[in-house]
């Protein structure tokens, strides 16, 4: 991205090992002022172990971390000017909210009147006036999420460092909460750095997405380009579901390219690199492929309906082409009438929704 | 036929550490409180003297008793106060090691409890001995010279009570700083705390429930203890548990012994809940929520 002169948080070829195995492989990453990052990926990818490293928890085998361009490897933990919220909130239980918000400012030995306005301020902050003298275990989840937050961001971080902070929540708060921090974000303009299995949340709330695998950022761009335009076979599937074919390249003529996998036929747009008789694998997200009734129109495939299940807002479709099984998403149709198992129907995939991935690029 | 109320059912689960309570444990402190206030001791000629006050007046208006009492509450906090202030480093080295070097720790900690406690004090009776070893050591390294009085101290019964006490303080202790969670200390450490802020601030009040476990036990357990002040004490350092053990059983005055007892009772009891109603003051027990 964007080479800016002050990244907030840079990582020059940093490894980690624990006992012989490598959790972070010579990552590279740059953080702008400002910016809310998420580092996505499934567990044990060293996202969490990435996190550490910032906050110091951890210290690097190799390579370096830089702090608004400073090497930091040698500062400790309280030195490096953070605030961080773990998964469990981490909350002092014998601490009222007051004191457990306030504590980062008590350390600092900030006057009691500075310390009673910045604890009122973030309290109004994450919208919980009136609580400080609650103990976390009389809250909510929510709430305590709430006080953690305001615990980590009453020192005015020059970066906020999020550990899962909203794994612990149930569904409808989990939704809530992603919207808040949001708000948070871009109320401060406080730099955030998001720790997630999530896909869902990464998309929601980031400004970029760094998805991980294996200790290595295999991809880091922003939401849509991530989701719309995955550069390898696990970024496609890890964020977002899709149907994928290992296709054969049938023949590549007038800035087409036309794609064959057993009975599956698709076309997409030719490319540099991409010549008849090659191997590739496509990729289409289950909405993104049209459904029409058969008979409907040339250039499709003809598919049988395998299984349909209704959920609400909208219908999941399994269908078959020859020996591959597609997985499409439509919204209910207004007539009500749904497809049922056993229909046929003709299934064609706009040019431009086809995802073309490196030939034979990344293991399944 | 209905199914008995769980409530019911988690009490008679109860049930058979109330009647063993209550056969082996009331009933006999009933009977001590009974024996304590008979005026002289039961005979086949009079199996039931009268009852009276005579033998509390006698242990309040003596300073005999008095100095043993204040002997017995003495001993019980110094090996309290050392026993933990050993035993609380100890417990946390054993927290932040892990593998064979822990095992070894741990082991070597707790292994006065596997050796029979009256050999564990003569062992120290023969360290501690006129020309003993210990004075035979420090003579040799030139700190002492001629013969050195150290049986019959009160520093020594102190040391072999914290030697007794140790292992017990530990264990709770591993278990207690054991159960504070990472996050906490890290979230401590990111927000800026130095570590004698996180220690004074965050686990010295997380370990508060162990820490008076191990009060209550150490306490009450070196105040009423015997052996020590028998074999390691002696007379010059006169504890309630010796002049009970005398009237008892060489003085034939159970009377005298029970109201004794009661006096020592009472002082446990009464120092043991003193300090753990103030700590829970200080560390606002009963708010708290374990993870």
């Amino acid at each position: 991205m964007r080479a800016t002169a002050n990244p907030v948080l840079r990582f020059d070829r940093v490894s980690k090992a624990f006992q012989g195995q490598i959790v972070l492989n010579e990552l590279t990453l740059e953080m702008q002022q400002g910016e809310f990052l998420t580092l996505l990926g499934p567990s044990g990818c060293g996202k969490t172990t990435s996190l550490n490293l910032v906050a110091g928890l951890l210290r690097p085998d190799a390579g370096t971390i830089f702090l608004r361009g400073k090497p930091v490897d040698s500062l400790p933990p309280r030195r490096r000017g953070l605030g961080l919220v773990f998964q469990s909130w981490a909350l002092f239980p014998h601490m009222n909210v007051f004191d457990n918000i306030g504590f980062g400012l008590k350390i600092r030995s900030a006057p009691s009147t500075e310390i009673r306005k910045r604890v009122g301020e973030m309290l109004d902050l994450v919208r919980l006036p009136g609580v400080g003298e609650k103990f976390p275990s009389q809250l909510s989840g929510g709430m305590q999420q709430r006080v953690a937050l305001a615990r980590a961001l009453v020192t005015r971080p020059d970066l906020l460092l999020l550990d899962e902070p909203l794994s612990n929540l149930d569904a409808a708060l989990r939704k809530e909460m992603q919207i808040e921090l949001r708000r948070i974000h871009s109320q401060l303009r406080v730099s955030t750095l998001l720790v997630t299995h999530s896909q869902e949340e990464a998309l929601m709330m980031s400004d970029r997405i760094a998805v991980m695998r294996s200790g290595i950022i295999e991809c880091i761009d922003t939401p849509q380009r991530v989701y719309n335009q995955p550069p390898t076979r696990f970024v496609c599937t890890f964020v977002g579901e899709a149907n994928t074919f290992k296709c054969r390249v049938d023949e590549v003529a007038h800035g087409e390219a036309k794609l064959s996998c057993g009975a599956l036929k698709i076309v997409v747009g030719a490319r540099p690199g991409i010549v008849a008789g090659q191997t590739v694998v496509a990729a289409i997200r289950p909405e993104n492929v049209v459904l029409a009734a058969a008979g409907a129109g040339s250039g499709s495939n003809d598919a049988v309906i395998v299984d349909a299940v209704f959920k609400g807002n909208n219908i999941s479709y399994s269908a078959v082409v020859g020996s591959e099984m597609l997985n499409v998403v439509t919204p209910p149709p207004a007539d009500g009438c749904t497809l049922a198992k056993g229909d046929k129907v003709l299934l064609s995939f706009p040019k431009s929704k086809v995802i073309l991935l490196e030939a034979g690029g990344v293991d399944a | 036929m209905p199914r008995p109320a769980p409530q019911a059912m988690s009490l008679a689960l109860l049930v058979p550490i109330l009647l063993l309570l209550i056969f082996f444990f009331l009933f006999p402190l009933a009977y001590l409180l009974y024996l304590s206030s008979l005026a002289q001791q039961p005979t086949l000629q009079n199996p039931l003297p009268e009852l009276s006050s005579i033998n509390y007046l006698k242990i309040l208006q003596d300073s005999f008793y008095l100095s043993m009492s204040l002997n017995s509450t003495l001993v019980g906090l110094s090996t309290t106060f050392l026993t933990i202030a050993i035993a609380y480093p100890v417990a946390f080295y054993i927290t932040r090691i892990s593998g064979w070097e822990r095992t070894l720790v741990s082991v070597a900690c707790l292994l006065p409890i596997f050796v029979n406690v009256i050999v564990g004090i003569l062992g120290w009776y023969i360290l501690l001995l006129p020309f003993g070893i210990v004075q035979q050591a420090l003579a040799g390294l030139g700190i002492v010279s001629g013969p050195l009085q150290l049986l019959r101290t009160f520093p020594a019964l102190v040391a072999v009570l914290v030697y007794e006490h140790l292992p017990f303080a530990v264990l709770i202790l591993v278990s207690s700083l054991q159960a504070i969670p990472t996050d906490k200390i890290n979230a401590a450490r990111v927000l800026g705390a130095s570590v004698p802020r996180i220690v004074l601030s965050l686990i010295i009040p997380l370990t508060m429930p162990g820490l008076v476990a191990c009060v209550i036990l150490v306490f009450s357990l070196s105040a009423s203890s015997y052996l020590a002040p028998i074999l390691i004490g002696g007379q010059r350092t006169p504890v309630l548990p010796l002049a009970i053990f005398s009237y008892g059983t060489e003085l034939h005055n159970w009377p005298l012994a029970a109201a004794l007892s009661f006096v020592l009772l009472v002082l446990v009891v009464a120092i043991s809940y003193g300090f753990s109603a103030a700590m829970n003051r200080i560390a606002k027990l009963g708010q708290w929520e374990f993870v």
